[in-house]
């Protein structure tokens, strides 16, 4: 059966159906709607009532004034939501950990050797996301989960000596997304020792995906206690750059909160790119400098097909409160697998291409770019989840699936390292 | 009489989304709850829905969706995929037509989902890979294994048919 005929049979199945279809009145549509509406409404403040709000009252407000940190030029983790290699973080160009579903694996020489920093209570637990401020600091978030998504209690592991002892927290409850392959995507960040946010992925029974709520935990001691905000507008990674201002993003939108977490609003797409008529969005979370300068990226969309027509970065001086029009990194983004874009700590922009040949780096906020083939390609990684890179040479991906392979393809997968600007790639952790 | 603009959307792409989801689920009562539900949905939500691009996109991703969750809930029921698609009104479908359900039945849903919305949807890979939210190589992957297992069975099912002839 050749492709052209399967396409044609099915085809003809479809227009059966089409013909067989008899769409009711418009009315009894719209009352179907409304009934579904009144009835999650009233689930939607059952479950806010039932919640267990774990926590202690945010700071007071007066302290926002003293917060100046650089937070959000910490590497956020990769995350995947297709096992068995979960989330990884790469810290600065040695350290840095990755997780699976029972062991949360730690590396001091870039992933030439690693040892398991799990603490001891979690055995039994699924761990589900992990962040560590520097090589010290960091904290674990795991779960026994159920398999019907119900709400679970979440228990966070904090530790302030690299791994070697654990303290253990209740989280309150949420309901934890499973994706059909695997744990949904979770993401923790922190800006200091004290606070940081958790945000899950969370539908009620019964919902689809189009009803995904962001659930967001908040901790302001150092993930003692939390405390659950408002839900966030979308079910989107989030990122905080001091303990007040944040953003959020999902598909091709940003949100930004000021107020830690409890309101969010949605950022203006930025100026339209010269000679660019394509729909812009943005294409991940800002990443910004203690001097206030920083970088988000941005993609540019066919109405067509969703494919891409371009990618680079916007630039800000003023911490996120405006964007300059974007900077493109020219001739990348043109294939129709989405390019994996990263700010590195010392402020370069990398783009690595769809088809993983070609590899961008600009030292310049965009304005310039030089541009390397990579030894990726034909390599079989085909799904990569993020890129990340701690200077302006040494970085990680997250990936993969090998195409063509035949039975457990879906299980594999691997974090790969660099230390040549994303020229050279060699496997670091196996995802098997 | 069309009234606004959500009942002229609704008439345009119902039988369409009705005619992909029968492929997908191969029971016409089913796809025609999955998507009746979807447009339900998206009637109170038609204000911002409608400023999208493509808002069939959205509908579909949602009977998508619905027709995923009603079939995991009837697995612990009543194994309701395994009905024959013989809908009392609906116009008989062919020898060629019944072979075809019946390869895509025991077909992993996921896999079903990826060749409908790409061979019958025709979506390409990567939306494709947006809408269900998993990577593209996963989308790869399963329409390369659908592929194969359909080829498998419509293969021994013409084989069956020619030994009978």
């Amino acid at each position: 059966v050749r492709d052209h005929d399967l396409r044609s049979r099915l085809l003809g199945v479809a227009e059966l159906g089409e013909r067989a279809a008899e769409p009711p009145p418009v009315g009894a549509i719209r009352r179907r709607g409304r009934r579904r509406t009144a009835r999650l409404a009233t689930a939607a403040l059952a479950g806010v009532l039932a919640v267990a709000v774990v926590g202690v009252a945010v700071r007071d407000r007066a302290d926002r004034d003293q917060v100046v940190t650089s937070a959000g030029s910490i590497p956020l983790p990769l995350v995947s939501d297709l096992g068995p290699i979960v989330g990884a973080q790469l810290l600065d160009a040695d350290a840095g950990w990755a997780l699976t579903a029972d062991r949360l694996a730690w590396t001091d020489d870039g992933g030439g050797s690693w040892r398991t920093i799990t603490p001891g209570d979690a055995a039994g637990l699924d761990l589900l996301t992990a962040f560590f401020l520097d090589r010290r600091t960091g904290w674990l978030v795991a779960a026994d989960l159920p398999e019907d998504g119900s709400p679970v209690g979440l228990t966070a592991f904090r530790t302030g000596d690299g791994g070697a002892t654990w303290r253990r927290s209740a989280m309150g409850s949420a309901s934890v997304q499973q994706s059909e392959d695997g744990i949904g995507p979770l993401n923790l960040s922190f800006v200091d020792a004290g606070y940081g946010w958790l945000r899950v992925t969370s539908r009620l029974p019964g919902q689809g995906a189009e009803d995904e709520t962001g659930t967001l935990l908040r901790t302001s001691d150092g993930g003692r206690t939390w405390e659950r905000l408002p839900d966030a507008p979308t079910p989107g990674a989030v990122r905080f750059v001091d303990r007040w201002r944040g953003w959020q993003g999902w598909i091709d939108g940003l949100w930004e909160t000021g107020d830690g977490g409890r309101t969010w609003k949605a950022v203006p797409t930025p100026p339209r790119v010269p000679g660019h008529n394509r729909r812009l969005g943005f294409g991940g979370l800002p990443t910004i400098f203690e001097d206030g300068t920083g970088f988000v990226p941005v993609l540019l969309n066919r109405r067509d097909a969703g494919l891409l027509a371009g990618a680079g970065f916007a630039e800000t001086r003023d911490r996120g409160a405006t964007w300059g029009t974007p900077r493109l990194a020219p001739g990348i983004g043109l294939d129709s697998r989405n390019p994996v874009l990263a700010v590195a700590g010392s402020g370069t922009l990398l783009v690595l291409d769809g088809d993983q040949r070609t590899i961008a780096r600009s030292a310049d906020g965009g304005r310039t770019w030089a541009y390397r083939r990579t030894d990726l390609a034909g390599r079989g990684y085909t799904a990569v989840y993020g890129m990340t890179f701690a200077d302006a040479t040494s970085g990680w991906l997250l990936s993969a699936l090998l195409s063509g392979c035949g039975r457990g393809c879906d299980s594999e997968g691997a974090v790969l390292g660099t230390r040549s600007a994303g020229r050279a790639w060699a496997v670091v952790l196996p995802g098997r | 009489m069309v009234s606004d603009d959500f009942e002229a959307f609704y008439l345009a792409h119902y039988g369409r989304l009705v005619g992909q989801l029968l492929a997908m689920l191969g029971d016409l009562a089913e796809a025609e709850d999955a998507v009746q539900e979807a447009f339900a949905r998206a009637s109170v939500r038609w204000r911002w829905l409608s400023a999208y691009d493509a808002p069939d996109a959205w509908v579909r991703r949602v009977a998508f969706n619905v027709a995923r969750n009603s079939l995991r809930r009837a697995r612990t029921r009543l194994r309701a995929a395994e009905r024959l698609p013989r809908p009392a009104e609906a116009p008989a479908p062919t020898a060629e037509l019944v072979d075809v359900l019946a390869a895509m039945r025991p077909l992993p849903l996921r896999q079903r989902e990826a060749l409908v919305l790409h061979y019958v949807a025709g979506l390409p890979v990567e939306e494709i890979a947006r809408q269900l939210r998993v990577p593209a190589g996963t989308v790869k992957s399963r329409l390369a294994r659908g592929r194969a297992a359909m080829a498998r069975r419509l293969g021994a099912a013409e084989g069956e048919e020619a030994h009978r002839a």
